[in-house]
């Protein structure tokens, strides 16, 4: 489904990203973790098309959109749901619900794709007249997901999802990750909380410096001896 | 005198909705792209001067007019922001302010150029039309004025809040990176939002031109009015560009009742200060923090 080849990506012209590749199949959840500073979310930037690469493909089924707006790849079924959510306060939830079908692709399904969101989040059904300012840490992040799935992607992007979220709230959010994946969607998480994002994934890739260091199945790196002492302090 | 004063209240009120939907349009330019959009006024100017032409050369009923200035001054806008100031958007605001006056700057001084000096009169049979309601006296050219500034402000409000377009403008506004990730051209978006705002500004113009003199500085009177509108309303507050128009449309006429000339003016920067002082933000505006 998404291939990257040797991407370069970085800020003012300092690359954060050297040369880095992995593959996220169709159908999994493929998982990026990796400390602050990482390159994560940089690596996330580029496959959306908000920060333009330095270098590199970016092959998604079959065809290299590094080059792409933004808007474009929506349109194809890349679709990022940013770190820190960036809703929009001062629209109603079901404003923020109605915009992420914006793309001409979802747009004529947005009556059954509503129905199928708010099935899955139900406090957003009774909270669809509020302002999104208004809704908790956790409510803007079903909302930041639900907009997403408005979207009809074919690979949902999630930067960070559990940030200064509390653990039951992060619990949930994983299910509901489990559960759309079940239904088809190919699901790319990228995760500062190593051992949920490990035990949710089918593969994943760690970024040190801006380059995949180890990869595997998620319970393989679970057992992997450097992670473990790195990242799960043991 | 109780007469005097309601017929000032009035006129100020009609004349007010012109002076609401010029800011409500600037609301649309700032509230979306945060542009100090200085030549808003010399867009105007330019409405003005081609309802004029339209009207004295080809002989169009004054406000059929609006057929050629509201489209023409879209597409002027939409182009000003496509390649003047789009390339600015990610530079610091006091570069955007300088280019946008010095784009006032040129349209201004091309228009003296063009035009020359000497003030424009349009002497159409609208002008002395009036209606009278007890003993108060209603012109034509304000009614229509005020009836059509309303009605471009309510349609607008409906686009903004009722169509997909309207709500990703919007949302542009407030969240641009959101924004783009939801597949909205958000550079699309700023220059259709340029261009709705400079076709309220042209509407404008073209319903102010029948009982206005018009000459190439016109544009300047009405965009330092236009800032003190909006920011009296509360800067990206749609309502309240409208009702800040109303506000110093009936501050202007009353105080014209008092001093002469000129000084009438100085009845809306008081109100100005005046408002800024209890409430900071302008009538309808956020609270910062």
């Amino acid at each position: 489904m998404l291939e990257l080849h040797d991407l370069t990506a970085g800020y003012g012209g300092v690359p954060i990203l050297r040369g880095l590749a992995l593959r996220v199949e169709a159908g999994e959840i493929a998982a990026i973790v990796g400390s602050n500073g990482a390159g994560k979310t940089t690596a996330i930037r580029a496959i959306s098309g908000v920060l333009p690469p330095m270098g590199g493909r970016i092959v998604f089924q079959g065809r290299d959109v590094a080059r792409l707006e933004p808007h474009d790849r929506v349109a194809l079924g890349i679709v990022e749901v940013p770190e820190g959510r960036k809703i929009f306060g001062s629209l109603t939830v079901l404003e923020n619900l109605e915009l992420g079908s914006y793309n001409r692709r979802a747009r004529p399904r947005r009556r059954e794709s509503l129905a199928r969101v708010l099935a899955l989040f139900p406090r957003l059904g009774e909270r669809l007249r509020q302002r999104g300012a208004t809704l908790s840490g956790g409510e803007q992040q079903m909302l930041a997901i639900g907009r997403g799935l408005m979207a009809l992607p074919e690979l949902l992007i999630l930067d960070e999802p559990s940030l200064g979220l509390a653990p039951i709230v992060v619990r949930d959010i994983f299910r509901i990750v489990r559960e759309v994946n079940a239904a088809g969607l190919t699901v790319l998480l990228v995760e500062q909380n190593v051992q949920q994002t490990l035990s949710l994934a089918h593969r994943a890739f760690v970024l040190e410096n801006g380059a995949v260091t180890l990869q595997g199945t998620g319970a393989e790196l679970l057992e992997n001896p450097h992670l473990k002492a790195a990242y799960l302090g043991l | 005198m109780a007469t005097f004063l309601l017929q000032s209240v009035v006129n100020g009120l009609l004349t007010g909705a012109l002076y609401g939907l010029v800011a409500v349009g600037l609301t649309v330019i700032f509230g979306v792209m945060k542009v100090i959009n200085f030549a808003h006024g010399s867009l105007m100017m330019l409405a003005m001067y081609a309802s004029f032409w339209a009207y004295s050369l080809l002989h169009m009923d004054p406000y059929a007019t609006l057929v050629i200035s509201v489209p023409l001054l879209f597409v002027l806008g939409a182009l000003m922001q496509k390649f003047l100031i789009a390339p600015l958007l990610d530079a610091p605001e006091h570069n955007q302010l300088l280019l946008t006056l010095g784009v006032a700057l040129f349209l201004e001084n091309g228009a003296l150029l063009a035009f020359k000096a000497d003030p424009r009169v349009m002497q159409s049979a609208y002008l002395g039309v009036n209606f009278y309601v007890g003993d108060l006296t209603l012109k034509l050219v304000h009614l229509i004025a005020f009836g059509a500034s309303a009605a471009i402000t309510g349609l607008l409000y409906l686009l903004l809040n009722r169509t997909d377009l309207g709500k990703a403008i919007r949302a542009a506004a407030e969240e641009r990176t959101g924004a783009i990730l939801m597949g909205i051209d958000v550079k699309r978006v700023f220059w259709i939002s340029f261009g709705i705002g400079s076709a309220c500004v042209a509407a404008a113009g073209t319903l102010i031109a029948p009982f206005f003199p018009i000459d190439p500085h016109v544009g300047s009177l009405f965009v330092i009015i236009a800032f003190v509108v909006v920011v009296l309303g509360g800067m990206g507050s749609f309502l309240g560009a409208f009702a800040g128009g109303l506000i110093v449309g009936v501050g202007e006429s009353v105080g014209a009742m008092f001093l002469s000339g000129s000084l009438k003016q100085m009845v809306t920067y008081v109100l100005f200060v005046l408002i800024l002082l209890f409430r900071p933000s302008g009538l309808f505006g956020k609270r910062a923090g």
